[in-house]
């Protein structure tokens, strides 16, 4: 039984999308919304990571957890895409090179 | 405590601000979209209702019978520091809601839609206070930051305001993922989430390098970072002040009172009470994070020429003299903590009333201040604002009599009594470089010459006296310091449970 499931795999599956999708942010020289998928991939990859978990603790709460973590994480896009759209009406790209009105 | 009715009891003055916000936004909903009453602008009156609602929130706070309790499930928490850090709150958005009523319609941002997520925010505060639990933190941070996105890009026409609302966005997002994989760790490795479950788990525990205990303290590091974010403390301060330039200046006012009280108190909750068996471990993040945002803040201040970038990196500043109170790990820390808080926050409400007051007359409208340059002058124009204007930046720079440097001494009292002399030396080399910049605005108010005469607005009432007020607790606060020093022992002395 050397090939079984242990918690290190687990946690490694969901942090390597974890670290997939911060690359997906760093790594971006297009779009805003490139960024925003890649912060929804961050949110799936936690969600993922506490039902993980909680099947191998064998405790509910994980999964509630990873519930909750969906809802407030729909909530969140659709406030950030409302930003996006009332941003890209007064400048008409979403370039992120551009967005340097504020520097220093 | 497990009973529900006990529950709704010990949670009453959130329950009635919920229940109000609901009516006030019905309310707003349908009177400002009737045509019988002419589609009327609600901004003022929501405004002023939203002064009353929170007025009737803290007479709710200050008659409630005081006891220890956790309420809910064990979610949330409840002893004598969060109930007098509830006043400070409440008490602090009544008169931030009092004085910003009059720059919301000098800007004609005219929905009152404002006012609504405002209370929302504050009521998101109330809460983080009393969080005890991983599931609490996360949806109440998310709660908090989610009114704080849409609060910095209100302004739809303003370029910098949506710049400044897409950019904390981003990053506030990207903080709150880096909170939930520290909590997805902390609960992988222990199976607890409640704070008392880790502080009785985690004593007698050695920091031995086994697999469980870097486990563990890989999330813990994780949700510190999430909170330094949030909090804007050196390495994670880049988005400070990109947002606090573009947001309009009375939410820029609101994110440099507000939440330091609340998440400070979330970080003393988790790291001095659950933690606190991993102290020689964490001290060093905190030291770290301290001596960073000195260092950048200080140093970034030198380098700016508008008001709103220059007041972000003087809290960042502040927020590292605050993180220097973590390291003694005991009461006479949190004292200073708190001390410093209540002294920060008085004078973000003056520095901000002066903001507001000082408009300038640029054919064919008044506009505000932006520029450190635009207060050339105010010596000869209005005397008495420039005098309130040095009292004030003497009070940052940490000059005494005057209320700064007494809130300075305390936490550097703190850093020595836990002999991290380094860092109480660096604070005051740090301090010293700040004078310079402070006095610099001082010289262009009082001693430089002027080519154009700016012509002033007249000052409003409500700016007038948040400003007086908090300039004679400034400039007084000498006289009797153990008025304000007591309650405050006795808040961090009661930081239990």
């Amino acid at each position: 039984m050397s090939n079984m499931l242990t918690q290190a795999n687990c946690i490694t599956i969901s942090t390597f999308l974890f670290l997939i999708s911060i690359l997906g942010i760093f790594l971006n020289q297009k779009n805003i919304l490139i960024m925003l998928m890649s912060l929804e991939m961050m949110f799936l990859s936690v969600s993922f990571n506490f039902i993980f978990l909680s099947i191998y603790l064998d405790d509910l709460l994980g999964q509630i957890f990873a519930l909750l973590i969906l809802t407030v994480a729909a909530a969140e896009s659709s406030i950030g895409l409302a930003i996006l759209v009332v941003y890209y009406r007064i400048r008409s790209n979403i370039t992120v090179e551009l967005m340097s009105l504020t520097k220093g | 405590m497990t009973n529900f009715t006990f529950d709704i009891y010990f949670t009453l003055p959130e329950i009635y601000l919920v229940i109000s916000i609901f009516v006030l936004l019905l309310f707003g909903v349908l009177a400002s979209g009737s045509a019988f009453l002419g589609y009327p602008l609600l901004s003022k009156v929501v405004g002023l209702i939203s002064v009353q609602v929170l007025t009737f929130t803290f007479l709710i706070l200050i008659y409630f019978p005081y006891s220890n309790f956790t309420s809910w499930n064990f979610f949330l928490t409840s002893d004598f520091f969060v109930l007098c850090s509830k006043l400070i709150i409440v008490g602090s958005s009544i008169i931030w809601t009092y004085f910003s009523i009059v720059y919301v319609v000098n800007e004609k941002i005219n929905s009152f839609e404002y006012w609504i997520l405002i209370l929302l925010a504050v009521l998101a505060l109330l809460c983080i206070l009393q969080t005890y639990d991983l599931l609490t933190l996360y949806l109440l941070i998310e709660f908090q930051s989610l009114s704080f996105y849409v609060l910095a890009s209100f302004k739809r026409s303003s370029e910098f305001s949506t710049e400044a609302g897409l950019k904390y966005f981003v990053l506030g997002a990207f903080a709150s993922a880096f909170l939930l994989f520290g909590s997805s760790l902390l609960y992988g490795f222990t199976g607890l989430t409640n704070f008392n479950d880790f502080h009785i788990f985690f004593t007698g525990f050695l920091t031995e390098p086994i697999p469980f205990m870097s486990g563990t303290f890989l999330g813990l590091v994780f949700i510190l970072a999430a909170l330094f974010f949030k909090l804007s403390v050196s390495p994670f301060h880049m988005w400070a002040p990109d947002v606090y330039e573009g947001s309009p200046t009375s939410t820029t006012a609101f994110f440099t009172i507000f939440p330091k009280l609340a998440i400070i108190t979330l970080l003393l909750r988790i790291f001095l009470i659950s933690f606190h068996d991993l102290f020689s471990t964490w001290k060093n993040l905190f030291l770290l994070g301290s001596f960073l945002s000195l260092l950048f803040g200080s140093l970034g201040a030198l380098a700016q020429n508008k008001w709103k970038r220059f007041l972000a990196y003087s809290s960042i500043n502040h927020i590292g003299f605050i993180l220097i109170g973590f390291l003694p790990g005991e009461t006479f820390g949190i004292t200073s903590i708190v001390i410093y808080l209540f002294i920060y926050i008085v004078t973000s409400f003056a520095i901000f009333s002066f903001l507001y007051t000082v408009r300038l007359y640029e054919y064919p409208q008044w506009s505000q201040i932006r520029y450190l340059d635009e207060v050339l002058g105010l010596s000869k124009t209005n005397p008495l604002l420039a005098v309130s204007l040095t009292v004030i930046l003497f009070s940052m720079a940490g000059i005494p009599p005057l209320s700064g440097f007494f809130a300075k001494v305390f936490v550097l009292l703190a850093g020595v009594r836990s002999s991290t002399y380094g860092l109480v030396l660096i604070a005051i080399i740090m301090s010293s470089i700040s004078c310079f910049y402070y006095i610099r605005i001082i010289q262009l108010a009082y001693f430089s010459k002027v080519q154009r005469w700016p012509i002033l607005q007249p000052v409003d009432k409500s700016t007038s006296l948040v400003l007086g007020i908090s300039f004679f607790f400034i400039s007084l606060l000498f006289v009797d310091i153990e008025l304000f020093y007591t309650p405050i022992k006795r808040m961090a002395l009661s930081f239990t449970l």
